[in-house]
């Protein structure tokens, strides 16, 4: 069986393709170059024209001091402009970060059930602004290995879906190595069922709304086990930006005014990397979050009513 | 930017159980140019593909029957290229005067973590090789001419040697279940193989036990 050829990615290597998707601008001797299609930043702020968000940018508003970064190296410029083609040509890596939050502290008042907290939440984006666009889905099947040998604990093998990548699925271990793989790895696990022993009971499922809110997409989703409603998520995502330490602040910002006071700390994924904040997050880790929180729910006793 | 669908999922037994129809031969190292001149004005008309590809197959021991075999593969010429995991059933006893092999067959598609990640399901290896050539198609036929080449040192790729001073030629469909015509469209290809190479139907578990084992 040979591995299908694919068309290889573009040439990092070669200067000419870090510039690929760039127009020069202006006929100053610095190459002010701009990107082709600009990314949604902050006017005004000088990466912008770098089409990079950088932590040491100045607060909207401020005079952006466009010309020193012109002024600066050309090393600089090259390693900008090879990073940002790497994130705009590698398909591997998404151009998002994801926090999930943990079970929110939305007290469910008396009376209210869950699926009216929800309401609630979805009235509060709605008139902030935010814009429905359609619905998503996240979902986790649990799977037992047989083969352990007694005394020791049975591992637990986690594969999830998510409807933002419809065509690919995650298997995790927790706390253990993860892999991406794409929808046959479903096909896979039923062919070995009887190594691994699917746990259709913990099966846990979390559907809601999404909205979008300028360079924002809120999901707010009801967390269900075996048919009963376990719970709430809010997943919150700063698209522009892929480091989580540059863009925290402003995303808890974000989430305040509209889950008020109860905003949880930084997700432990993010903490937990060598890097810490500054490594930059993709899609493990917004399942990672996901499957902390479903095991989180399971866990509970009183599905629905209790806060973290 | 569009809300992509929600699916429902996830798969379940039911869906559409993929085959593959096999058949096999070799060729040595003098004849690989004349079955290569002939590949080209038989097979569509594109350039022939070479590959270097590493494949290391795994082993997963249940406590009764026979192991589950997985086989993972990698490019060595396109390192970024997912890596190719592949389950191979045992080969259907079914109608002897079927001209090729069938077996069920899961490809899946899966990112580098794939090695830890099976390590850490209970997997094992039990061996790996390199395997280099050709590769042409023909409509939905795919034929394979490689070389195998043992890995000396684990894991380091660089260092091979080459098992035999012969080229596997592999003839193969991947084909929903039921669809026994392919058999018939494949023997009629391999006559017109003959006589630079004789595919035929090999039962792999009648060989003897791992030959390229250690």
């Amino acid at each position: 069986m040979v591995s299908s050829s694919s068309s290889p990615g573009p040439d990092h290597t070669r200067p000419e393709a870090h510039l690929a998707g760039f127009a020069p601008v202006g006929g100053s001797s610095e190459r002010d170059v701009r990107p082709r299609s600009c990314p949604r930043f902050a006017p005004g702020c000088p990466c912008s024209s770098l089409g990079l968000r950088l932590a040491s940018c100045p607060p909207a508003g401020s005079a952006p001091p466009a010309a020193s970064l012109l002024r600066s190296p050309p090393l600089l410029h090259l390693w900008i402009f090879s990073l940002w083609a790497s994130l705009l040509f590698d398909r591997r890596r998404s151009c998002t970060i994801r926090v999930v939050l943990s079970v929110c502290q939305v007290p469910v008042s008396e009376g209210k059930s869950v699926q009216q907290t929800v309401d609630v939440l979805h009235k509060k984006l709605e008139q902030l602004g935010a814009v429905k666009q359609g619905s998503f889905c996240v979902d986790c099947e649990t799977y037992h290995a047989t083969g352990n040998v007694s005394g020791q604990p049975t591992k637990l093998l986690y594969v999830m879906h998510n409807s933002e990548t419809p065509l690919s699925c995650m298997g995790l271990f927790e706390g253990g190595p993860c892999m991406i793989a794409d929808a046959n790895f479903d096909v896979l696990m039923i062919k070995l069922k009887s190594h691994f022993q699917n746990a259709k009971g913990h099966k846990v499922e979390c559907r809601g709304s999404r909205y979008r809110y300028c360079d924002f997409l809120i999901k707010v989703g009801t967390v269900t086990m075996s048919s009963s409603a376990r719970g709430i998520s809010v997943e919150v995502e700063y698209c522009p930006c892929v480091v989580p330490g540059d863009c925290w602040n402003l995303t808890k910002e974000f989430m305040q005014s509209f889950l008020g006071p109860s905003v949880p700390e930084l997700p432990s994924v993010f903490a937990a990397k060598p890097e810490g904040l500054f490594a930059p997050s993709d899609g493990v880790d917004t399942m990672t979050q996901y499957l902390e929180l479903f095991n989180k729910l399971r866990k509970q006793q009183v599905p629905g009513s209790n806060v973290r | 930017m569009e809300a992509p669908q929600v699916t429902v999922m996830p798969v379940t037994g039911g869906t559409i159980n993929m085959m593959e129809y096999l058949l096999q031969g070799s060729v040595f190292d003098q004849a690989l140019e004349s079955l290569l001149h002939r590949l080209r004005g038989l097979c569509d008309n594109m350039e022939p593909e070479t590959f270097t590809d590493h494949e290391l197959v795994y082993l997963l021991k249940g406590q009764q029957g026979n192991p589950f075999i997985l086989r993972a593969r990698r490019s060595l010429s396109h390192p970024t290229s997912p890596w190719h995991l592949r389950y191979l059933g045992q080969p259907e006893v079914g109608d002897k005067s079927r001209h090729a092999l069938v077996r069920n067959c899961v490809d899946v598609a899966a990112s580098h973590s794939l090695p830890e990640f099976l390590n850490e399901m209970g997997f094992r290896m039990d061996h790996e090789f390199v395997a280099n050539g050709h590769i042409f198609r023909k409509g939905a036929m795919k034929i394979v001419v490689s070389k195998l080449s043992r890995i000396l040192v684990p894991g380091n790729t660089e260092n091979t040697e080459r098992l035999s001073l012969s080229f596997l030629v592999e003839l193969s469909v991947l084909a929903p279940a039921g669809q026994d015509t392919m058999s018939e469209d494949m023997r009629s290809f391999a006559e017109q193989l003959k006589p630079l190479v004789h595919l035929e139907k090999i039962d792999p578990s009648k060989q003897s036990a791992s030959f390229m084992g250690t």
